[in-house]
């Protein structure tokens, strides 16, 4: 119930989410669906479309978001399964997952992505690679400079 | 800004309808689902570059968030679906669903002519990563060093579905490769 109730008040933020499952090959198939919470139950009513051969079992349901500028990234996801009953399909979450988004999931990338990576070289015994700053600074200036000069023939400027 | 368009672009190398092409390059990301050790999908938005003279989609990651390149060598079996379009500049585009076979190789990229590439384009859809990539003054920026070494995933798209206008209550256009 816990997951059901965090999944609830997260999803009151977006329009929509993407249900993931798997098909009878076992590859994962996706859609995009508005889950429509049941409290008695603690599962989400999620429509899919007919003929992807969708199986019952475990599935994940992501909500995203980015604004036009591909920016103000926000995410969470959920662990649980995809339940077939009486003709219609419903995910019953196991788990919540932060995702992106605010000032302490920020923090949680950064300490623990840079935590992982070190551990990832030292298991394969693979040295740093040298990251080329400057190159990607020079693109960086590059890019801004073609974008300003788009921008004022846009603009008449 | 657009991605120019190259000769050579998804819907023709695929043979699927020009605005499944334009859905491909225009849409900022894909939701990106990979296999868990217990069979359960696990699905984050990413954002894929689509190489046409291969015929497959490339996806980086960074080596501290390795997860989908672990389940990757586990179990091949992906699926990249494009169903987000803000920022696209479309209007109604389809759902593009795109299930493939995706390999990770253990070596890491490097920073040669197809990242520069890679690199202009994301600093072109993300202008305010543009801010921040550099925002950290000199002696401090090997502190997101992690963030760049990146292991490369690619995927073979093995069927090819869409939904026009983006509705799911539509029949489906698909292709199988």
């Amino acid at each position: 119930m816990r997951a059901w109730r965090a999944i609830t008040r997260e999803l009151r933020h977006y329009d929509s989410a993407v249900i993931a499952a798997r098909d009878r090959d076992g590859y994962p198939v996706s859609v995009r669906c508005v889950p429509i919470p049941d409290e008695r139950t603690a599962t989400f009513a999620v429509a899919l479309p007919e003929g992807l051969g969708v199986e019952s079992g475990p599935a994940w349901l992501l909500c995203h978001f980015h604004d036009e500028r591909f920016w103000s990234l926000r995410s969470f996801g959920a662990r649980g399964s995809l339940e077939r009953t009486g003709g219609s399909w419903r995910f019953r979450p196991a788990r919540f997952v932060p995702g992106m988004g605010g000032v302490a999931a920020s923090i949680r990338l950064f300490v623990g992505g840079r935590r992982r990576a070190r551990g990832y070289l030292a298991t394969r015994g693979l040295e740093p690679p040298a990251i080329p700053w400057d190159r990607i600074i020079a693109i960086k200036h590059e890019v801004r400079a073609t974008t300003r000069r788009n921008d004022s023939r846009t603009t008449g400027g | 800004m657009s991605a120019a368009v190259s000769p050579v672009d998804f819907a023709a190398v695929f043979g699927v309808p020009a605005e499944v092409g334009a859905v491909v390059r225009e849409f900022r990301s894909c939701e990106f689902s990979t296999l868990a050790r217990d069979g359960t999908p696990v699905t984050w938005p990413t954002m894929p570059f689509f190489e046409p003279d291969w015929r497959r989609f490339l996806i980086t990651s960074s080596i501290g968030l390795a997860q989908k390149a672990v389940n990757i060598r586990r179990d091949p079996r992906v699926a990249m679906l494009f169903s987000n379009p803000t920022g696209s500049g479309l209007v109604s585009p389809p759902f593009v669903l795109i299930q493939g076979d995706a390999e990770a190789p253990e070596e890491l990229g490097q920073l040669d002519e197809r990242f520069e590439s890679m690199t202009r384009l994301l600093f072109e859809r993300q202008p305010f990563g543009i801010t921040l990539m550099g925002a950290l003054p000199g002696p401090l920026r090997h502190l997101a060093d992690w963030y760049c070494w990146r292991i490369l995933v690619y995927v073979r798209p093995r069927r090819i579905r869409w939904w026009p206008q983006g509705n799911f209550g539509r029949a489906y256009g698909e292709v199988v490769l």
